[in-house]
């Protein structure tokens, strides 16, 4: 077993100031808490070492906030030189309008863009304003999508009233027919459809759009006048530069975006196409520090960095080379181990796994060498893998396999 | 599920909870009654098959304060067995008592605590629909070296049941208390969901998104349902 010695002594003094020590999607319950550290202490490209001095390979990138490496230089130069100059003022500082361009730039549909901290922030701000500009209450949602903590879609169950679901309707995935509907039953009254690119829930296998479904979708929001929502928190930058609607071929009428936007520095954007930016200015938006200079500054650079190192094709291949190897290990120790989801964000799922047991012994294993395979959430992939740190923890991924033995040894 | 008058689930999730009790209590010894509650007319509840009939509220402050009046004409009918019920409910508050925990203590607190939980999942109405994702599940509950403790089952049709004695069929998932105290603290007061298994104190493998459900569930009944007192 790894030592372990601080991040257990630094747990318990958490414990006593923090409800449960350490929340929300980074909480040792929800991954592998005697095998993955609690804390860490520093970090570089896609590794990190932890608060015992443990060195593991990473393969979840901050949960997706990491897409050009951790501590990537030329992010921290471009960080150094504004935070010399301050982070939050009175006023915006020029980078706002910097950014803004950059993005109405990049992202075909765009024509305005706003800022917040984090996706929560924004995909409830873009329901809002879908409503404002449609003068209708409900909101369609895919069953099992996370959209963030606030109270319409968070995937907890305490503190919620009948009320803040009321106007939320649900559908699985890739169901047209269940969608068409939802929609016309409920004609005149459906504000917006949210979805993320493809269907990333955690615990279950990515399910990706069946062929011909964003185009349907595209074209009942269209019949309906429903505003189509993306949010591409989680997959932006990791699919394509432009935003993830163009590597499957569609287009929203707003989409929302963070995590990989400022690589590692707290902040989120919503885009829209021009006919929203008037309903755009009626719902109140702000914080105290959603115009910090200092993560405008990142972002700028890191959508530079996307642009001149073709990041998301990048990402792409890189994870290809992965998801490639651990199955093809797997097979080999007679596993049908499937790597689901786009291979920049890759699902690991072994069939027949559906309690998970498969899955958390197979990422215990790996983390006693070092390697930070998530059991229950998509993994990441960044510009700063290379082929030796994929080729390692194929390696050992393989080894661990044979341990595990096949099926028939169950 | 079966509809289910909200203001009987308190007292019948805490007469549940006797049987439960009883019912590992019987199979220990060999000898103690398996008190079978009944659901009166009226707000009463029938703990055994006679003798001891309660009022909901009485029934309660009985767990609660270890003493409370039950109905006389029925005790009267039948006071042999209305004495050897109520000398049973004595003797499950002492498996409470956190000065003298063994394993057997484990199994009754556990197996009382699983029957309450089972009549908020499977009755209360803020629950309905909470597991539709989930069919045919199995959770053990085990202490670390020392083998399984009871588990918790739902069936196809929804209907949530739990036991002691032990299970064929593969778990959905596995939690696992690391020490016979940690066990104890955790059924009597509560887990912290968060910190414990962090800790180490409480291992859970398996399909977590069920067990985050019903720890939910769980935390609301321990918090809505009294427990014996000493």
């Amino acid at each position: 077993m790894k030592n372990r010695t601080r991040s257990d002594e630094l747990f318990g003094r958490a414990r006593k100031v923090v409800p449960g020590g350490i929340y929300g999607h980074v909480s040792p319950a929800a991954g592998l808490p005697r095998h993955f550290p609690h804390f860490c202490d520093h970090a570089q490209g896609c590794r990190f070492v932890d608060v015992d001095g443990n060195e593991w390979i990473d393969f979840m990138c901050g949960f997706g906030a990491i897409l050009h490496g951790y501590n990537n230089p030329e992010i921290e130069e471009a960080v150094a030189l504004q935070r010399e100059k301050g982070s939050v003022f009175n006023q915006p500082s020029s980078l706002m309008v910097e950014l803004a361009e950059t993005l109405v730039s990049l992202i075909d549909f765009a024509e305005w863009a706003v800022f917040a901290k984090n996706g929560s922030d924004l995909t409830t701000w873009a329901i809002r304003v879908a409503r404002e500009s449609t003068g209708r209450p409900l909101v369609i949602k895919a069953k099992g999508a996370y959209h963030g903590v606030d109270s319409w879609c968070d995937p907890g169950h305490g503190g919620r009233i009948p009320d803040d679901r009321a106007s939320i309707i649900e559908f699985e995935w890739n169901d047209l027919e269940a969608l068409s509907s939802i929609m016309s039953e409920n004609e005149g009254k459906i504000a917006a459809l949210v979805l993320t690119p493809y269907h990333h829930a955690a615990f279950a296998p990515s399910e990706l759009p069946a062929p011909g479904f964003w185009a349907a979708v595209e074209e009942l929001c269209q019949r309906y006048g429903i505003l189509l929502v993306l949010d591409d928190v989680r997959c932006g930058g990791r699919l394509h530069e432009g935003g993830s609607h163009r590597y499957f071929g569609f287009t929203p009428d707003l989409a929302v975006y963070s995590k990989a936007l400022g690589n590692g520095y707290a902040i989120s954007a919503c885009v829209g196409k021009e006919s929203f930016r008037k309903a755009s200015m009626e719902v109140f938006l702000t914080g105290s520090c959603w115009n910090d200079a200092v993560a405008m500054a990142a972002a700028l650079k890191s959508l530079e960095l996307s642009q001149r190192d073709d990041a998301a094709k990048s990402v792409l291949e890189k994870g290809k080379q992965l998801t490639e190897g651990l199955e093809r290990a797997a097979a080999k120790h007679g596993r049908n181990l499937r790597m689901t989801g786009p291979s920049s964000m890759p699902y690991p799922w072994f069939e027949g796994d559906g309690n998970l047991f498969e899955i958390q012994s197979f990422c215990q294993a790996c983390a006693e060498e070092g390697i930070y395979f998530h059991p229950h959430h998509n993994w990441f992939l960044g510009n700063a893998h290379d082929s030796k740190s994929i080729d390692q923890a194929i390696c050992v991924a393989d080894r661990v396999l044979e341990q595990m033995g096949g099926e028939e040894d169950d | 599920m079966t509809e289910f008058p909200q203001e009987r689930i308190v007292p019948w999730a805490a007469a549940r909870s006797i049987f439960g009790a009883s019912a590992v209590m019987g199979e220990l010894d060999g000898k103690s009654q398996k008190l079978e509650p009944k659901l009166l007319s009226a707000d009463r509840i029938a703990i055994g098959s006679k003798g001891l009939v309660f009022k909901q509220d009485s029934l309660l402050q009985a767990i609660e304060r270890g003493f409370s009046m039950p109905e006389l004409f029925p005790l009267l009918r039948n006071p042999l067995s209305a004495i050897k019920a109520i000398s049973t409910l004595k003797r499950i508050a002492r498996f409470y008592d956190p000065n003298r925990v063994v394993r057997e203590s484990l199994l009754v607190v556990l197996r009382a605590g699983l029957e309450t939980l089972s009549v908020y999942l499977n009755h209360h109405p803020m629950f309905h629909g909470l597991f539709s994702d989930f069919s045919d599940e199995l959770i053990t509950f085990n202490l670390s070296d020392s083998g399984s403790l009871g588990w918790l089952s739902r069936s196809s049709e929804g209907v949530f049941s739990a036991g002691t004695e032990s299970v064929s069929g593969k778990p959905s998932v596995e939690l696992t208390f690391l020490s016979q105290d940690i066990a104890f603290a955790g059924l009597s007061k509560g887990i912290d969901q968060l910190g414990a298994t962090a800790a180490g104190e409480v291992m859970i493998q398996g399909r977590l998104p069920l067990m985050d459900k019903i720890g939910y569930v769980s935390r609301i009944a321990q918090r809505e349902v009294p427990m014996p007192a000493l």
